[in-house]
């Protein structure tokens, strides 16, 4: 194994993420080369002083705000609902919920969806059925507009 | 010591899930100094830790209902939350031009640390000027790390997260954190050297 390798290794000992056979071969390691060993005492030594160091917060009375923000903030009305349920739900049994649901309204207006009632269809409203062809109506029609 | 600070981070979640605001304030005032250790790191300005800190708390409250602890643990989720809202900030146009034009954070250090973080154990003065020469090179060294790898290594030593909550936070995989802390000691080491 390169040194780099063994080095890498010392980051993973210092964090604690290495196991514990692995941790062995290293430690045996280390104790025959210099290098390795100057590199985990750099390592370990570091890892100390960044764990003592402390990024102040200035006085700003940051959780205070945080906090009076929230007591203002109405939650999403499903807040609180368990919705890990829906991702359960395979993708395709909600798209053909879906389907089913757009299924049902097909040739419906919106008005007769919301009331579950049927609409007259809109050409009956525009002309009366008296039994005449298209081409009748739209004779008859010429005739009424030319007599006035 | 209060009812709530005795309470676990999944209890608190539970009862700020039952609609009980007295619970999420627990888990602001015991998570505030690590979301803004995290948004300071990234964004480099306090004011911008400061609303990254808001805008992640908002969004946790908000959000509640979608968190999962069978996932991850409470502070990874908000550290998550806090990751990316700092990146956004750091990305978007209106800082690019800010700092184009050199109107952000006038005469602000970029980092702080706190003046004497070194334990309780009286120091003599020769050794207390050593440290803080030591925590001055480290701050330098620091702000020279990129983003990724400064936030890997100070959710390690500072939050004390697992590599594999690292990765969660970060939305990489756990070979990369492995990366970015090995070669940000690395650097350090290099530049302190010098």
């Amino acid at each position: 194994m390169r040194h780099v390798d063994y080095q890498k290794r010392i980051s993973l000992l210092v964090d604690g993420e290495l196991n514990e056979a692995s941790a062995g071969d290293l430690l045996a390691h280390l104790t025959e080369c210099p290098d390795c060993m100057r590199v985990y005492e750099q390592m370990a030594s570091l890892n100390n002083t960044l764990a003592k160091v402390t990024i102040s917060i200035p006085e700003s009375h940051l959780a205070a705000r945080v906090k009076a923000l929230i007591s203002g903030e109405p939650k999403e009305p499903w807040a609180g609902w368990n919705l890990s349920i829906l991702k359960q739900v395979p993708i395709w049994a909600l798209i053909a919920i879906l389907a089913i649901g757009v299924g049902d309204m097909a040739g419906k207006t919106l008005t007769e969806a919301l009331n579950n009632e049927e609409a007259p269809p809109r050409l009956d409203t525009l002309l009366q059925d008296n039994g005449e062809s298209l081409s009748e109506i739209m004779i008859n029609f010429g005739q009424g507009e030319n007599s006035q | 010591m209060g009812l709530f600070e005795t309470l676990s981070d999944q209890e608190l979640v539970t009862g700020s899930k039952g609609g009980s605001e007295q619970y999420f304030s627990a888990l602001v005032d015991r998570h505030t100094t690590s979301v803004y250790r995290v948004a300071r790191s990234i964004t480099g300005s306090h004011e911008e830790a400061e609303d990254v800190v808001q805008e992640t708390f908002l969004r946790a409250f908000k959000n509640l209902g979608m968190f999962d602890e069978s996932k991850s643990a409470f502070k990874t989720w908000l550290l998550t939350i806090a990751r990316n809202q700092s990146v956004n900030i750091v990305s978007s146009v209106k800082r690019k031009a800010l700092i184009f034009f050199g109107d952000r954070d006038k005469g602000e250090p970029e980092l702080e640390f706190s003046s004497n973080p070194i334990s309780q154990e009286p120091q003599d003065a020769e050794t207390m000027l050593s440290i803080k020469q030591q925590f001055q090179m480290m701050e330098k060294a620091l702000k020279k790390l990129p983003e990724r790898q400064r936030t890997a290594l100070l959710l390690k030593s500072q939050e004390n997260l697992s590599y594999d909550e690292i990765a969660s936070v970060m939305d990489v995989s756990v070979s990369s954190v492995e990366s970015l802390i090995f070669r940000a000691r690395k650097k350090i080491i290099g530049l302190m050297e010098r």
